[in-house]
């Protein structure tokens, strides 16, 4: 009989434990974030507090977008998440022009608010597509610079920080943040796009500031594939291990060039 | 010597126009690259090795693509018409496909025919030197094989205006 007892209080207590450990990696709250008067920006925080938090500037908004599913598959592998929208407060819709015109200042104001509030020892910038604009202007900034330790750097997932259109038999023209960042960087690339045969020169670019950058090409896959709604098998295969993937390139960050 | 200042100028104002004219259509721009002696030395999907020598005395178009570029796939049958519209003058398609596996090209083009020759620029090397970003990526060479023009993205090839704009530089 006091066996059983025990053995009941070891399964409650289980079960107990496994709860709360679920009820806090998909912890979700929206926090509101005042830049001015009329400008409030909405920072939703996915994954209970961990050593490691990430801000990922998003293409998209919306429960179902593939970064917000990334995210709560990775909160479980100790990281807590902000996704600033950055878009809505101007009353913009998520247009990879406008995710570019984003204001660097309220950028800065953004990771800033994060840093304070994060109890992370270390911050990750994440941003994929036109949304690596802003990890970039951010990454440039001397106020975000100087946050040497805190932030362990940037991982930016098939990148399009290109000025404009590529003319044929000139190199790509960067925008002019590029280059003036000193955290280290991972670019991601898909193997199956001509952007891939830019990443030698985008490396020697980003690193001309002191930032030690890693490039990674990731098989089978065309550009930004997380974000296509029509997945060719080699894409949905990718997305299965997309958490992953993401995973090992922040430990990559700083450990390899 | 005049005979010879005089064929220069002609030469020079011809080459001028014909610039002028391409920059107007706001796709076929001036090449402003730093290549001064392209080469092409590869092989197609029969196995014959082609170089750019080849193809002196033709216009050239030399187009960069890929199988997973979608608009790559949609102008491909305007090339076709292109050739057959140029038929008679000295003008001349080639293509390079960006370092994708031979069974991959071949399966495209089994669903795109084409009717000219498909480089295999296996290792990148050639769009390496040609610093080619993006696809479509086309570069017009003239009669010498320089680079004269380029254009970025698709177009219907086979159009008036372009017919009529390659028609002039075959005759200069």
């Amino acid at each position: 009989m006091l066996l059983f007892r025990h053995l009941f209080a070891i399964v409650m207590l289980l079960l107990f434990g496994m709860m709360v450990s679920v009820g806090t990696v998909s912890a979700e709250e929206t926090l509101s974030l005042e830049i001015n008067e009329d400008t409030e920006i909405e920072i939703l925080k996915i994954g209970a507090p961990s050593s490691q938090a990430v801000i990922w500037f998003a293409c998209n908004q919306g429960a179902e977008t593939a970064e917000y599913q990334t995210a709560r598959k990775m909160a479980s592998l100790g990281y807590q998440f902000y996704f600033p929208d950055m878009l809505s407060a101007h009353f913009l819709s998520p247009t990879p022009s406008n995710i570019a015109r984003v204001p660097t200042d309220e950028v800065v104001v953004v990771i800033e608010h994060i840093l304070k509030q994060t109890t992370a020892e270390q911050v990750i910038l994440v941003g994929g597509a036109r949304a690596a604009v802003p990890v970039i202007k951010g990454l440039a900034e001397p106020s975000v610079k100087a946050h040497k330790d805190k932030i362990k750097g940037a991982v930016l997932i098939t990148p399009r920080i290109n000025q404009k259109s590529p003319e044929p038999g000139a190199e790509p023209v960067y925008i002019s943040e590029v280059g003036r960042s000193s955290h280290p960087i991972v670019v991601l690339e898909g193997e199956r796009t001509p952007n891939r045969w830019g990443l030698p020169l985008l490396k020697t670019r980003l690193s001309r500031s002191g930032s030690t950058v890693a490039t990674d090409l990731i098989k089978g896959v065309r550009g930004y594939f997380y974000l296509r709604e029509e997945k060719t098998p080699a894409e949905e295969a990718a997305m299965e291990h997309f958490d992953q993937l993401i995973h090992e390139q922040i430990q990559k960050l700083g450990t390899t060039s | 010597m005049m005979k010879k200042i005089y064929t220069l100028i002609i030469g020079l104002v011809l080459g001028l126009m014909s610039i002028a004219l391409f920059a107007a259509t706001g796709q076929l721009k001036p090449y402003q690259g730093k290549l001064t002696s392209p080469q092409i030395n590869l092989q197609d999907l029969h196995g014959h090795r082609h170089q750019l020598d080849d193809y002196a005395g033709n216009i050239v178009l030399v187009q960069f693509w890929a199988t997973y570029c979608t608009p790559c796939r949609k102008e491909m049958p305007s090339m076709n018409q292109l050739i057959k519209k140029m038929e008679g003058k000295p003008f001349k398609i080639v293509t390079v496909n960006m370092a994708e596996s031979k069974q991959d090209v071949e399966q495209f083009i089994q669903q795109v025919p084409v009717d000219f020759p498909v480089l295999l620029d296996t290792e990148g090397a050639t769009l390496n030197q040609w610093k080619v970003f993006a696809a479509p990526s086309n570069f017009i060479l003239d009669k010498e094989g320089n680079i004269i023009f380029t254009l970025f993205g698709a177009i219907d090839w086979d159009s008036d205006d372009m017919v009529k704009k390659l028609s002039a530089l075959t005759t200069l």
